[in-house]
């Protein structure tokens, strides 16, 4: 399908959002603007075609059976890893299926073994959702080394002469960060990150969960080591992810559960395992959730990964240039580059009252600490916030409504 | 709004009423909008009351209630929240619960909310968190009735 969607204005949007029939409904009797896709996106006809045509005609459980369906259904499984492999830019040996991002992080953050033998510290940023903030915490807890947070400037961005400073006083194994911030909407330089982690001897974790979606995630090209997202970021079903590390890493890499498949050999001596990817997905694997996901990534590459990319940024950027002018509203940071959300304050109101109010107009928004309480309460000292996370299928049509309603709810709350 | 004789009714008769108010308004909209009139005509707790009250912690909101006895048996219910949808809600069991006695409170269950159109509106855990309060009242009427019995 020939899609010649707009990314500056509404032209082209009504065949984008046919494939999406849950946005034409009405939510309190208004009609459903959806602005919560940061938290989940919907998913295309075409990619629940992909999931349905799965199970009416290939189904079979992966690397176990000698059988037709089995065969198929494996066939469909690793060619959807070699798909997501090829638009992440790595080896499909390097893509291991997971639950999601916070399963991809735990993973690593309790199995990965440092080659210092005197690493004494890891690094987290002060932007981290709790997902890639508690993990590292705890490893350190385990561990007894110093948990890092390296802080952000007012503008929302990292502070990397300061994260050099951390990485010269301690032997750091480890600098997790966010592609793009759930809160701020702050993009990271991560090749930049990539190149101070490393000159240091540490290595680097991206959680591109936020930026799966719209931004270039080419982990070859970022230069990090490892790297995770969920699909249900990025139009495909929740329950599946990949964890995303070079073979270095992964080769050394004990198995962080056990169970079926991936082993070697089983024997009530000793139990040798297989190599990766397979070592690191015990048991059944979300085989259709993979499958799925391979779909989500082609159909993004029909709509034009690019102009989804611009598409989103001019909404970004129309919504927060009419949000500011909306009186007693306070827009969190200011990054030198913001994608895929933002968050903001009104003076006197209550978040949950804003975000409940709207949903009663129709509108679906975030509100509460967006999982980053850190970020919230040490650095910017608001305990909830109001978000907003437009996807490439919303329009500037449903910015305007999303203002007029906020205007609307304002003036009710503020009496 | 009018519920200056609503003590007079008994608790059934008063929940009744205030739910066949809500319920004229046939939007989520225009119900949150009466909600908020309760809201506003919650007393507003000092921060020395808020002190001696009980903090009921539910994810992004904070409510606190306390319970004092009357010297004819009856009890009153004070409360507040940091959200006005919250303060709406709390005026609401503080107009159904103050001035009845011990046993109509405890045998008591305020589910005005969630007999309107605001209960989808309302997620679970912002109605869990309402019988969190509701349960917090009741616990503290137990403790007062004790302590009369010691």
């Amino acid at each position: 399908m020939n899609y010649q969607l707009n990314p500056q204005d509404d032209t082209g949007i009504e065949s984008v959002r046919k494939d999406f029939p849950i946005l034409d409904q009405k939510v309190n009797g208004h009609p459903l603007i959806y602005l919560d896709n940061a938290a989940t996106t919907q998913i295309p006809v075409a990619v629940l075609n992909t999931l349905m045509e799965h199970y009416q005609t290939q189904n079979g459980n992966v690397h176990r059976g000698n059988h037709t369906l089995s065969q198929k259904s494996t066939a469909a499984f690793e060619h959807a890893r070699a798909n997501i492999a090829r638009h992440l830019g790595v080896n499909a040996d390097e893509v291991i299926f997971t639950s999601g991002t916070t399963a991809a992080i735990n993973s690593v953050a309790s199995s990965w073994q440092p080659e210092d033998s005197e690493c004494n510290a890891l690094i987290v940023t002060a932007l981290e959702h709790h997902s890639n903030f508690i993990p590292w915490q705890q490893r350190c807890i385990r561990e007894g080394w110093d948990f890092l947070v390296c802080p952000i400037d007012e503008s929302g961005d990292i502070d990397i002469n300061l994260l050099e400073c951390m990485l010269n006083e301690h032997r750091v194994g480890m600098v997790a960060c966010a592609h793009v911030s759930n809160v701020l909407g702050t993009v990271n330089p991560i090749e930049k990150l990539s190149e101070v982690a490393h000159e240091h001897g540490s290595l680097l974790f991206v959680d591109a969960a936020q930026s799966i979606r719209h931004e270039n995630v080419d982990a070859s090209k970022l230069g990090c080591d490892f790297l995770s997202f969920s699909g249900h970021k990025m139009l495909a079903p929740t329950g599946i992810g990949v964890l995303c590390g070079k073979e270095e890493h992964l080769s050394k890499m004990s198995p962080f559960s056990f169970g079926g498949e991936m082993v070697d050999r089983v024997s009530s001596i000793e139990t040798t395992f297989a190599d990766p990817p397979i070592r690191f997905e015990a048991g059944t694997p979300n085989y259709s959730g993979a499958i799925a996901l391979s779909a989500a990534f082609d159909y993004l590459d029909e709509i034009g990964k690019d102009t989804v990319r611009e598409r989103e940024l001019h909404l970004l950027d129309y919504a927060q240039e009419k949000l500011a002018c909306v009186p007693l509203v306070r827009i969190l940071g200011h990054p030198r580059e913001r994608a895929g959300c933002l968050s903001f304050v009104v003076e006197g109101v209550h978040p949950f009252d804003i975000a409940a109010l709207l949903d009663s107009l129709g509108v679906a928004v975030r509100s509460g600490n967006l999982c980053a309480q850190p970020l919230l309460n040490e650095t910017f000292d608001d305990r909830f916030v109001v978000r907003i996370s437009p996807a490439f299928y919303n329009s500037f049509t449903e910015i305007n409504a999303f203002i007029s309603s906020l205007e609307c709810v304002i003036q009710l709350l503020r009496g | 709004m009018d519920y200056t004789e609503i003590r007079a009714l008994s608790f059934a008769d008063a929940q009744q009423k205030i739910l066949v108010d809500f319920n004229s308004f046939d939007d989520v909209f225009s119900q949150y909008t009466f909600l908020l009139d309760f809201a506003a005509k919650l007393e507003p707790m000092s921060e020395e009351d808020r002190n001696r009250s009980i903090k009921v912690e539910k994810c992004q909101s904070d409510a606190w209630v306390r319970v004092e006895k009357q010297d004819d048996g009856t009890f009153e219910v004070f409360a507040e929240s940091d959200t006005l949808i919250v303060r709406g809600a709390l005026k609401i069991m503080v107009l159904l619960l103050s001035g009845r006695n011990a046993k109509e409170i405890l045998e008591s269950n305020v589910c005005v909310i969630e007999n309107t159109d605001l209960a989808l509106a309302f997620s679970d855990e912002r109605l869990s968190g309402l019988a969190a309060i509701q349960k917090t009242i009741k616990e503290q009427i137990i403790y007062l009735q004790s302590k009369i019995s010691d």
